[in-house]
C-alpha cells in the first residue's frame, strides 16, 4: 500500500543536543531538487510534510510563486526553490514522482514559507569553516545564494545561504 | 524599561489586566442598578453589585490605584447598607451610584497605550463623588423613617446565580484562528482511519481464503496414507490460521472502535472550536441600556429599552462590528423616534416610550431588529429635505414611493436632524448601517408607519467564519462560490446556446445571460471539460448579470474560512481561502469583483492586458480611472475621456475603485462622492493615506456643488471637486490634462 499522508514533522527534525560542537559547528538538511543535492541549515527549516495538492493563485504569474497549500490546517504560500536557483526544470524525468516529493517548511521572522522538494535525505553536522573551504562551480544565476559546498554520500552538496533571498519571495507573492 | 521604579510601579501588562477586569465588573455595575432603578425594592441584585465592587476594590489595591479602591470600597459599603435594610436607594441615589460607577472607568488606565487618557478626573471630584456616596449610607440630615422591611426575598446563595455568565477570557483572534486550523486538520486526519480500517479488511478476507484453503486441502488429503508429521504439521498449522484470523478480526474491531471515537471527538472538537467563534448577543450590547437611559434624560423623554434575544449566538466579528450602527440606532430612536411625555401622551400612548431590540436566528440568517412605539418618520418631510439637499429635483422627489424616500435615509450625509445637536445628526447618516450590513454580506430594511414607529430589521450571516459554497472546478482546480451571493446554478445542452455577435448566451427567466469561460475570467489555464452540458453560476450584481460557464460542478459545502495570507495582498476575484474536507485548498470568489472582472473582460477590454501593455510603452497613453455608482455618467465621461486619447477604466463604487487603484497603475481617479458601500471622500482619504498611492491625483465630481462640499472635498484631499455639470464645460478637461501631464 503507498503510504498516506504523514502529517507529522518527521522525526528528522527533533534536534540532538547532546554532544559538545565546535564554535562552528552548523547543523544541515540535505535534500534534493532535480537532480541537485542542496542544503539549508537546519535552524530555520520548522517541519517536513508530504507533499499535499497545490492551489495555484489566479492572476499570479510569477514562476516563483507555485500557489497555497495546507500546512497543518493553515493555508501557506508554497514557493519553487528550484526557479529561484535556475535549476532545470525538475519535473520530467529527472524529478521524483509526485508522491515522493514533500514540502520544506521553512521559517523567517515568524513568517512560514514552504519550498517543494523532491526529496529529503538527513540532517548532519558540518562545520562553517569545511562548507567554506571546497571551492564550489555553482550554475549561472544560482551563485547569490550559494553559501559553499560539502560533499554527502558521493554527492556535491550545495549549501544555500539564504540571507536576501526573503525580499525576493516577498516580492513574488505580490 | 527603567528598573528603579520597576518594584512598585505595576507594569502596562497588570493594568490591562485591570483594565480588562474593570470593564466587566462595570457592565454587572450598570445593569444591576438600572435594574433597581426599575424595580425599586428587589434585593436579589445587591449581592452581584456587592461582589462587583468587591472586585474592583480589590485588583485596584493590586495595581496601585488608590483614588479607585477608594471609590470602590464607597460603593461597596452603599450595597452592603442597602442589603442590611439601613438604606433604600432612591431615584437620586442611583443617580449618584451610577456616577460612581463612570468613575471607575475613568480612572482605570485606557486599554489602548495610545488612547487619550479620557478626562483624567481632578481630585476634587474624586473627594466631591466620595462624600456624595457617604451621604448614601449615613445620611447628614435626619435619616427618614425606617420604612417596613422590605418583603423578605431569599437570597440565591453566594455561588454565582444559575444562568450567570462564564469567566470571561480575553484570547486573541489569531489564536482562535490556529485552533480553528488544527481542529479542522484533526478532522482531515481522522478521515484517514476508515480507508485504512477497510485495506485491514481485505487482509480479513484474503486470510479467510486462506484458511480455506488449508481446510479444502486437508480434506482432499483424507484417506490417502500420509506420513504421520504431515497431519501433525497440517493440523499446526490450521491452528496457526484460526489463532491470527481471531487475533486479526479483535484488532480490527478494536480499530473500528477507535476510529469512531476519533472521529467523533475530531468532529466535536471542531464544533466546539468553530462555537469559540460565537459569543451571546448580551455580550455586544452591555452599554446600551444605559446610553438610552442617560440620552432620555437629557432630552426629558421616558424610554424603556427592551432587549430580547440576549443569548443569540452571534459571530465575534459580526458583533464586534455591530456596535457602533446599533447604538446609532438607539440614538437615532431616543433622539428622533420617541416623543415627550406630553406628545404622547396627546397622542393617546403612554408617556414613556418602548425601543426593542432584538436578535435571533432565522432562516440560517442573523435577523437583527430595532423598533420603537415613537411618531415614525415623516415621509413628506423627507421628500422636502432630498430636494432642499439637492439629490433630486421636486418632480423626481414627488414620484419617488415611499419605501424609494426612506431608502434616502442611508445615502452618506443624509441628515433628518432638523438641529445638529451633539446627541444625534452629526451628519453620520444611517449609511453607517447599511455599509455594515453589506461589508458583511448583508442586508438592511425599514418599515415605518406614521406616528405609530419605525423599525429597522437587519439581516446578517450567522458567522464570518463559516460560509455555505458551492465548489465548481475552474482550470482543473477547485473554487468555492459563496452560495448567498450565487444567481441560479444551471446545466444547459450546448444546443441552448445562442450566439449573437461572437458571443454566447443563454436564456434565463426569459432574460439572455452572456456567457463567459470562468477561466479567461481568472486568468488562469482552462481545464477539461468532456461534458454534454454546460455548468453555468450566474452572477449579478447591481449592474450586470453573467452566466459563468466552469468545467464542473463538485459538491456543496461549508467551508471554514481562511483570511488570504497578507502577504499576498489582493487577489482579483478572490476573497478568502479554505480546506475541502481531504485537507485540499480551495480559493473562494469575490462575487462582486468576478462580476465587474466579467464585465471588464466582455467589454473587450481586459484591464490586465492592458496594463502589461502599457507597461512595455510606458509614456504612451495616460491612464484614468472613472469611479461612479451611475452606469451613464461612467459612460458619458469615459467617452469624454477616450475622445482625448486617455486610457479610460471605470469601477462601480467606492470600493471597486479602491481595489482598481491598488491593482493597476492609473495616472488620474475621477470619483463620484455619494457611492454604496464606500463613498467618494473615503476612497479619496484611502488614496492619499497610501504610501504608493498618495500622489495619484483625484478629481471629486458630485451632484453637490456647495461650498462646503468642495471645502470637504479639498480636506480630504482630493486635487479638484467638480459639479456634475461642470464636467462638460472646457475647464473639466483642463484640470484633467493638467493633473495627468504633472511628473
Amino acid at each position: 500500500m503507498e503510504q498516506q499522508a504523514n502529517w507529522h514533522p518527521t522525526s528528522l527534525l527533533v534536534q540532538e543536543q547532546d554532544a559538545p560542537r565546535a564554535a562552528d559547528a552548523l547543523s544541515v538538511l540535505i535534500f534534493r531538487l532535480g537532480t541537485r543535492h542542496v542544503a539549508l541549515p537546519t535552524a530555520i527549516c520548522k517541519e517536513v510534510a508530504e507533499r499535499g495538492p497545490i492551489h495555484t493563485l489566479p492572476h499570479r504569474r510569477h514562476p516563483l510563486l507555485l500557489g497555497l497549500v495546507n500546512i497543518r490546517g493553515t493555508l501557506q504560500p508554497c514557493l519553487s526553490l528550484s526557479q529561484l536557483l535556475g535549476l532545470p526544470r525538475g519535473d520530467d524525468e529527472t524529478a521524483s514522482p509526485r508522491s515522493a516529493q514533500q514540502f520544506l517548511v521553512v521559517e523567517n521572522q515568524g513568517d512560514l514559507w514552504v519550498f517543494l522538494v523532491d526529496a529529503i535525505y538527513s540532517i548532519q553536522d558540518m562545520t562553517i569553516t569545511a562548507i567554506q573551504s571546497v571551492p564550489t562551480t555553482p550554475e549561472a544565476g544560482m551563485a547569490p545564494y550559494v553559501g559553499g559546498s560539502f560533499s554527502y554520500e558521493a554527492h556535491d552538496v550545495l549549501y544555500l545561504d539564504l540571507e536576501g533571498v526573503w525580499t525576493t519571495l516577498r516580492k513574488a507573492m505580490q | 524599561m527603567s528598573s528603579d521604579s520597576q518594584l512598585d510601579a505595576p507594569d502596562a501588562f497588570m493594568l490591562q489586566l485591570f483594565r480588562t477586569e474593570v470593564e466587566t465588573q462595570v457592565a454587572l455595575l450598570n445593569d444591576g442598578l438600572l435594574a433597581l432603578e426599575r424595580e425599586p425594592h428587589t434585593t436579589t441584585g445587591l449581592t452581584t453589585l456587592m461582589r462587583a465592587a468587591h472586585s474592583i476594590k480589590g485588583a485596584a489595591r493590586v495595581v496601585h490605584l488608590a483614588a479607585a479602591e477608594q471609590v470602590a470600597h464607597a460603593l461597596e459599603d452603599c450595597f452592603v447598607a442597602a442589603q442590611s435594610g439601613t438604606v433604600h436607594f432612591t431615584g437620586k441615589h442611583i443617580e449618584g451610584l451610577l456616577r460612581g460607577v463612570d468613575m471607575l472607568l475613568r480612572l482605570a488606565p485606557a486599554s489602548q497605550p495610545g488612547e487619550t487618557p479620557a478626562q483624567a478626573p481632578q481630585s476634587a471630584e474624586i473627594e466631591a463623588l466620595l462624600s456624595t456616596l457617604a451621604e448614601i449610607v449615613t445620611p447628614t440630615v435626619a435619616p427618614s423613617p425606617p420604612v417596613l422591611p422590605p418583603p423578605v426575598t431569599l437570597e440565591p446563595s453566594r455561588f454565582p446565580e444559575p444562568g450567570s455568565k462564564d469567566r470571561v477570557l480575553r484570547v486573541t483572534a489569531e489564536h482562535l484562528h490556529q485552533l480553528l486550523g488544527l481542529a479542522g486538520e484533526s478532522l482531515v486526519a481522522s478521515r484517514w482511519l476508515p480507508p485504512y480500517i477497510e485495506s485491514l479488511r481485505h487482509v480479513k478476507k484474503s486470510q479467510m481464503a486462506l484458511s480455506e484453503m488449508l481446510d479444502t486441502l486437508w480434506d482432499s488429503l483424507q484417506g490417502l496414507p500420509l506420513p504421520a508429521h504431515v497431519a501433525t504439521y497440517m493440523q499446526a498449522a490450521q491452528r496457526q490460521v484460526t489463532a491470527c484470523r481471531q487475533t486479526l478480526a479483535e484488532r480490527l474491531s478494536e480499530l473500528e472502535l477507535f476510529g469512531h471515537r476519533a472521529d467523533t471527538l475530531a468532529d466535536r472538537l471542531y464544533r466546539a472550536a468553530l462555537a469559540s467563534h460565537m459569543r451571546p448577543f448580551e455580550d455586544g450590547v452591555q452599554g446600551f441600556p444605559r446610553m438610552v437611559r442617560d440620552l432620555a434624560r437629557q432630552l426629558d423623554k421616558q424610554v424603556q429599552l427592551e432587549i430580547l434575544g440576549r443569548v443569540t449566538a452571534v459571530d465575534r466579528d459580526i458583533l464586534e462590528r455591530l456596535e457602533a450602527p446599533l447604538s446609532h440606532l438607539l440614538r437615532n430612536a431616543v433622539v428622533h423616534g420617541i416623543e415627550t411625555p406630553a406628545e404622547r401622551l396627546a397622542a393617546g400612548k403612554v408617556a414613556t416610550g418602548t425601543i426593542r431590540l432584538e436578535a435571533r436566528h432565522q432562516d440560517g440568517m442573523l435577523a437583527i431588529s430595532v423598533t420603537d412605539d415613537g411618531c415614525g418618520a415623516d415621509v413628506a418631510q423627507l421628500r422636502q429635505r432630498i430636494v432642499t439637499q439637492q439629490l433630486a429635483s421636486a418632480e423626481v422627489a414627488q414620484a419617488l414611493s415611499d419605501a424609494e424616500v426612506i431608502e434616502f435615509l442611508f445615502l452618506p450625509a443624509f441628515s433628518t436632524a432638523t438641529m445638529v445637536t451633539e446627541l444625534a445628526g452629526r451628519g453620520v447618516g444611517l449609511d453607517v448601517v447599511r455599509s455594515m450590513a453589506q461589508t458583511v454580506g448583508g442586508s438592511v430594511h425599514t418599515r415605518t408607519v406614521p406616528g405609530q414607529g419605525m423599525g429597522f430589521y437587519l439581516q446578517l450571516p450567522l458567522t464570518l467564519s463559516v460560509v455555505r459554497a458551492l465548489l465548481a472546478e475552474i482550470g482543473g482546480e477547485p473554487y468555492a462560490f459563496p452560495l448567498a451571493r450565487l444567481d441560479r446554478v444551471l446545466l444547459v445542452p450546448h444546443t441552448d446556446v445562442a450566439v449573437y455577435e461572437d458571443s454566447q448566451y443563454v436564456t434565463v427567466d426569459d432574460e439572455p445571460v452572456r456567457l463567459v469561460a470562468a477561466h479567461e475570467v481568472l486568468d488562469v489555464q482552462p481545464g477539461s471539460t468532456q461534458e454534454e452540458t454546460l455548468a453555468i453560476i450566474v452572477l449579478s450584481d447591481r449592474y450586470d448579470r453573467y452566466g459563468l460557464v466552469v468545467e464542473r460542478f463538485l459538491d456543496e459545502t461549508d467551508l471554514v474560512v481562511h483570511p488570504l495570507d497578507a502577504r499576498l495582498g489582493k487577489i482579483p476575484d478572490i476573497s478568502a481561502a479554505a480546506l475541502l474536507e481531504d485537507g485540499s485548498p480551495v480559493l473562494i470568489i469575490d462575487v462582486e469583483d468576478m462580476v465587474r472582472s466579467a464585465a471588464t473582460l466582455l467589454s473587450g477590454r481586459p484591464w490586465r492586458m492592458q496594463r502589461a501593455a502599457v507597461q512595455a510603452t510606458a509614456s504612451s497613453r495616460k491612464r484614468v480611472l472613472v469611479v461612479d455608482d451611475s452606469l451613464t455618467v461612467r459612460t458619458g465621461q469615459r467617452q469624454l475621456l477616450e475622445q482625448q486619447g486617455y486610457a479610460v477604466e471605470v469601477a462601480g463604487d467606492g470600493m471597486e475603485g479602491w481595489n482598481a487603484v491598488r491593482l493597476g497603475h492609473y495616472d488620474l481617479v475621477i470619483t463620484d462622492v455619494d457611492m454604496p458601500r464606500l463613498d467618494g471622500f473615503e476612497l479619496v482619504r484611502r488614496i492619499k493615506h497610501d504610501v504608493h498611492l498618495q500622489h495619484l491625483p483625484v478629481i471629486l465630481v458630485s451632484y453637490k456643488g456647495r461650498p462646503e462640499d468642495r471645502q470637504r472635498g479639498i480636506a480630504v484631499g482630493a486635487q479638484a471637486y467638480f459639479s456634475k455639470s461642470d464636467v462638460h464645460e472646457p475647464v473639466f478637461l483642463q484640470t484633467v490634462m493638467a493633473l495627468v501631464a504633472k511628473p
